[in-house]
């Protein structure tokens, strides 16, 4: 007979030691903290950036173009100046007329080097008509500044293309209205109300649709791949540190493989727990709120759990069945290509998620923690075939624990070589 | 009652027979010598008593349970490899083993920290086990075995690697369990130890029992044929005596295995040098381990 207690004692003991250690310590507080002030920091260094002036050179061989570039940018430092007391919502734009001559080229670059200007532009001549070898010539110090050149592209992009129209005496606007492009607006199935009156569908939401799912997977994965490999680790370094046969003068090796198995995944879930209330407040801060539902969190943590418990089996099983750390990175790679499978064929679920493939792989037990719960976010997946993820899962599950054991309780008294997978399984075999 | 019973236990790993049709009664409130040589199947004999080990064939009852488990929390064990929670503090580490062994908490606290006391480990209670000494790790571990205050206690190799201070702490406190009524199985290469300690003694070589008893049943199994001897000249003195089966050349003294008459190897070695001490002994446990185990032995019988 087991003992229960015993169990839960070492579980509750793991536990302790885990989110004492320092890598639960960084995982939970310091990366959201890090997280945080990065964020906070590119958002302030973003406005601080973006409220620098903007002056630039304009050598204008068009002779016609910088009088439209002049005007924009009056036009949009109108538009971004401080209104009611606030302050600027973007960096002021400045060009300046300049001459193309060597000694005026030098000057520019004179006083680009200088920090007095950020860039200077040369537009030839040909640009204004259309002549294919011609090339808008952007020259800067700054390389990593895209907010200049994107703004110059885009204007320019503008003046001349009115240029060009006012040239060859096309009315522009009715080009643009004959060549306008058909869209597609992309809804979701219309409903009725109860007095038969049609709903308007929906847009769909390509963050609801991809980003979600995507990041429910995401999350699963970090539980499971934040924690099974410690697992392994921590077996191994306990046989390395002979502290597991002072266990086992104390409890029977199933309660020991099961306590840490539980202790560990109840850190887990912890720490599921803590990214699942950031990710639901920063859901809310983008107006998704609503995607995560009390049904999703159950979902969630039901799913996290088999899929600790499954992983976390094979995982203890390596570390047990290892005697060293070489051996373990080796027999680990089979494991964590099992567990990134749903990953490498995610795109193909996206796609079409009522397709055999996707069918089959929210059935593969080994990928059904994965592939079932963001499945169900993005269609309606069978009650069937749910139920009969989570079935074979749990079954897969209790039986990987119950073979881990069984390995657990040979492999870890022994020294020296690791053993093989072949070994391992005749250990199952024989008990 | 029996502490232990072994009953035609055999176990082997691959190809290689640990312990072989073995059978053993280990009385309860007994101190019992578990001896023999380094992979003679002493370790995998003690990890079968507390089913870490399971036999290939026969049967182990503890305090007459044949499953250790149920009587799992009545045995401590301190292994030969030994291990603890480096990142644990030693207090924690010692009240988690008394949990697990089934003490609450006040229990296991008062227990710890009396035993603290007594190996003068009470300023390291609440650092980390890491910055222990080999010697303070040894007695924490100790004190780990017998938190749960068991009925028995498997000691392997519980002197090894310690100094004689040290050594002489731990031999007091398993001698004040074993007055309290624990039975205490201990394995050890010490066969002095052996000797001063325990009721009784059991041999395992090559996996099969060669020696079971008293001291005094086993030595007299031998007989009297041995004497110490002192004699003018050392060593050199008994050579090529006819008398003379092997000796143990101790330096100021010579151990003398005899193949022949006390009396006539006492005439013939004062014929040849000044003697100083004799004394017909029985042979020593020490020498009754290497007779068996020492290669080519005829280990089979005295």
């Amino acid at each position: 007979m087991h003992r229960p207690d015993k169990l839960f004692i070492v579980a509750a003991t793991e536990a302790s030691m885990a989110v004492r250690s320092k890598a639960f310590i960084i995982g939970m507080m310091l990366m959201p903290v890090l997280m945080g002030v990065s964020i906070g920091f590119q958002r302030l260094w973003q406005n601080q950036s973006d409220l620098q002036e903007r002056r630039f050179a304009v050598v204008d061989e068009t002779g016609v173009i910088y009088s439209s570039l002049a005007a924009a940018a009056a036009d949009w430092n109108a538009s971004v100046a401080p209104k009611d007391g606030g302050p600027a919502t973007g960096p002021r734009m400045v060009p300046e007329l300049a001459s193309g001559d060597q000694a005026a080229r030098r000057a520019l670059v004179d006083r680009a080097t200088r920090r007095e200007l950020k860039a200077f532009v040369e537009i030839p001549a040909g640009i204004a008509r259309g002549d294919p070898a011609a090339r808008v010539r952007y020259y800067s110090h700054v390389a990593t500044d895209n907010t200049l050149p994107r703004w110059i592209e885009n204007t320019l992009n503008r003046a001349v293309l009115n240029e060009r129209f006012r040239a060859s005496g096309v009315d522009r606007a009715e080009v643009m209205r004959l060549t306008r492009l058909v869209s597609l607006a992309r809804l979701d199935l219309p409903s009725w109300d109860d007095r038969g009156v049609q709903r308007e569908a929906a847009a769909v939401d390509q963050m609801r649709t991809l980003g979600v799912p995507m990041a429910i997977m995401t999350m699963l994965l970090f539980v499971v791949i934040s924690s099974a490999p410690g697992l392994m680790n921590s077996v191994l370094e306990e046989k390395l540190s002979r502290t597991n046969e002072v266990m086992l003068g104390a409890v029977s090796p199933f309660e020991f493989m099961g306590g840490k198995l539980l202790g560990t995944t109840t850190v887990s879930l912890m720490v599921a727990a803590v990214y699942l209330t950031g990710a639901f407040f920063v859901a809310r801060n983008w107006g998704y709120a609503d995607v995560i539902t009390p049904s999703l969190i159950v979902s969630f943590v039901i799913y996290a759990l088999l899929g600790e418990l499954l992983f976390g089996s094979i995982f203890i099983s390596i570390g047990a069945a290892c005697s060293d750390l070489k051996d373990t990175q080796t027999m680990m790679m089979p494991a964590m290509i099992v567990v990134m499978m749903p990953l490498f064929v995610w795109v193909n679920i996206l796609r079409a998620p009522t397709s055999r493939l996707t069918t089959v792989m929210s059935l593969i037990p080994t990928a059904t923690p994965f592939v079932m719960l963001p499945l169900t976010t993005i269609s309606a997946v069978p009650v069937w075939q749910q139920a009969a993820g989570i079935t074979l899962t749990a079954l897969t599950t209790v039986l990987f624990v119950w073979a881990a054991g069984r390995i657990f309780r040979v492999g870890l008294l022994m020294q020296g070589k690791s053993a093989t997978f072949g070994q391992m399984l005749r250990w199952v075999k024989a008990g | 009652m029996n502490a232990i019973e072994i009953r035609g236990v055999s176990k082997s790993f691959g190809d290689t027979r640990a312990v072989d049709d073995l059978t053993l009664t280990v009385p309860a409130a007994s101190t019992y010598g578990f001896i023999g040589p380094n992979g003679s199947g002493k370790t995998t004999t003690l990890r079968m008593i507390l089913n870490i080990l399971l036999p290939d064939r026969g049967e182990v009852a503890v305090f007459g349970d044949t499953s250790t488990r149920a009587s799992r929390d009545r045995v401590g064990y301190l292994p030969e490899e030994r291990g603890l929670y480096k990142q644990m503090k030693l207090r924690s580490l010692l009240q988690y083993f008394g949990r697990l062994k089934g003490r609450s908490g006040p229990e296991a606290n008062a227990f710890v920290d009396r035993w603290l006391a007594r190996f003068d480990l009470t300023p390291w209670a609440d650092r980390r086990i890491e910055t222990l000494s080999k010697g303070m790790a040894q007695k924490a571990q100790l004190i780990a075995a017998i938190v749960g205050r068991p009925d028995l206690l498997i000691l392997d190799e519980p002197f090894s690697g310690l100094d004689p201070v040290n050594a002489e702490v731990l031999k007091d406190a398993v001698l004040e369990l074993r007055r309290s009524g624990t039975t205490i199985v201990f394995s050890t290469h010490d066969m002095g130890t052996a000797e001063k300690m325990c009721d009784r003694i059991f041999m395992i070589f090559k996996g099969r029992k060669v020696l079971d008893g008293t001291l005094d049943e086993i030595q007299s199994a031998y007989g009297f044929d041995t004497v110490r001897v002192r004699a003018g000249g050392g060593a050199a003195a008994l050579a090529a005596m006819p008398e003379v089966e092997s000796v143990n050349d101790y330096g100021q003294m010579q151990e003398v295995r005899l193949r022949g008459d006390a009396q006539r190897f006492l005439s013939q070695l004062a014929a040849r040098a000044p003697v100083q001490y004799f004394e017909i002994a029985r042979p020593s446990l020490h020498d009754i381990f290497v007779r068996i185990a020492s290669p080519g032995a005829d280990h089979a019988s005295p």
